[in-house]
């Protein structure tokens, strides 16, 4: 049988995207996030890179929920929305996920896609941006004007092992508490202003950071089916987006789960 | 600046064997600069420069990913009390934290060499970073209590 005889579905199911492991992208792959991030990066208002950074910390309000019930269900949103917002200039693009816990990234540290200073000739847009100007004037004298790392050693990165301990936890808050405490050593560990909540989030890395501390919680609802977030979090809203817990559970209510690897070919027209 | 304080451990002829052991902080300051915390076990004299071997003590670290100070005007970060019964704003971000350092192995360990309490010395570092410089390590722990919490 050929595809072209299959029937018809006249409204296709809409696929789910996947977001992959940052070491596993194709060459296009990266061209098409890099594309994704210097344009909103070239865009001064509401939709572009600045606005969505400042978001978790500064200018004021900070939104961001951190050692709260809500750490999970919150980032889940913010990554969800950043990425509509990428896929408005890059449709195929899924933000990629760093494993922090795996033996390349004990040696070297930081994904080499977001730490190369240049990528075809152009200054990498990964490894860094300029930070809001607001954000500086509201965090005074000495305020970053630009993201800056300053790692530890790669080898005190979370292990596999410590990621395995916490997916054997069979309590919803114990599991969130315990992995934002990893999240927290990953931040540390990065230094500059990814150590700092105000400015983490206006360097790219935030966001490879992110996913992947979002793909535990997705291997922990899949080892765990039963185990629920507690009843009187799911009516929560999670300003400044327009959804609530409930609405973050399911990662394929909203479009996306996590693969290592995931390429896509278009067949019909 | 380290503190170093004493914390009974489980003892008596029938323990129970022990699947996790958790050193628990309350009360943890998170409105400064972001800091690490590093645990050591019979060792007060433990400080930033003690190698992180089992042979010093070293028991384990976590960190604190903090908001790095005040950015509103004066007031803006003091942790407010509800105005009334009927007052449905979420809590102030800066209300000071728990973090569980789980130590299983290392609470094992001293059980099982009968000991009947443990010096527990915590050592703040601060990574210079973009709000903060390694001296503000001095001023950063704070915290309300501590427990262990060991479970079968």
């Amino acid at each position: 049988m050929t595809v072209a005889a299959l029937p018809a579905q006249r409204v296709a199911q809409a696929p789910l995207s996947y977001r992959k492991n940052v070491k596993m992208l194709r060459g296009p792959q990266v061209a098409a996030l890099r594309s994704a991030y210097r344009a909103s990066m070239s865009i001064g208002d509401d939709r572009g890179w600045q606005h969505w950074a400042g978001i978790h910390g500064l200018p004021l309000p900070m939104y961001c929920q951190h050692h709260t019930p809500l750490f999970l269900a919150w980032h889940r949103a913010y990554l969800y929305y950043f990425e509509l917002t990428l896929k408005e200039f890059e449709p195929t693009v899924t933000l990629p996920w760093w494993d922090w816990t795996s033996a390349w990234s004990h040696r070297v540290g930081f994904p080499v896609v977001y730490s190369a200073a240049e990528a075809g000739g152009q200054p990498n847009p990964l490894a860094g941006g300029p930070i809001n100007a607001l954000a500086q004037q509201q965090g005074g004298q000495g305020a970053p004007h630009h993201t800056s790392r300053s790692p530890d050693d790669p080898a005190t990165l979370p292990t596999a092992a410590d990621v395995n301990a916490l997916l054997a936890l069979g309590d919803f808050l114990d599991f969130q508490s315990q992995l934002e405490g990893i999240h927290d050593n990953v931040h540390v560990w990065s230094g500059g202003t990814m150590a700092e909540i105000p400015y983490a989030a206006y360097d790219p890395i935030f966001f490879a950071h992110h996913c992947m501390i979002d793909r535990i919680w997705r291997l922990w609802q899949l080892r765990h089916p039963t185990a629920i977030v507690p009843a009187d979090l799911l009516n929560e809203a999670l300003p400044p987006f327009n959804i609530t817990v409930a609405q973050t559970v399911s990662v394929n209510a909203l479009g996306y789960d996590y693969a290592s690897f995931s390429s896509r070919t278009r067949i019909g027209s | 600046m380290a503190i170093t304080f004493e914390m009974e451990l489980p003892a008596g002829a029938d323990l129970p064997e022990l699947s996790r052991a958790d050193l628990t902080f309350y009360g943890l300051d998170h409105s400064g600069p972001s800091y690490q915390v590093r645990v050591f076990f019979n060792n007060p004299g433990a400080g930033p420069d003690t190698p992180l071997h089992a042979g010093e003590g070293f028991a384990g670290t976590f960190s604190v990913f903090a908001h790095g100070g005040c950015f509103g005007d004066e007031g803006h970060c003091d942790v407010r009390a509800p105005v009334s019964a009927f007052d449905r704003r979420p809590p102030s971000q800066l209300v000071p934290i728990t973090r569980a350092l789980t130590v299983t192995g290392a609470i094992r360990d001293l059980i099982r060499r009968e000991l009947g309490s443990v010096t527990v010395t915590a050592v703040p570092i601060v990574r210079p970073s973009a709000l903060a410089t390694a001296d503000q390590a001095a001023d950063v722990l704070v915290v309300d209590q501590v427990a262990l919490h060991t479970f079968e």
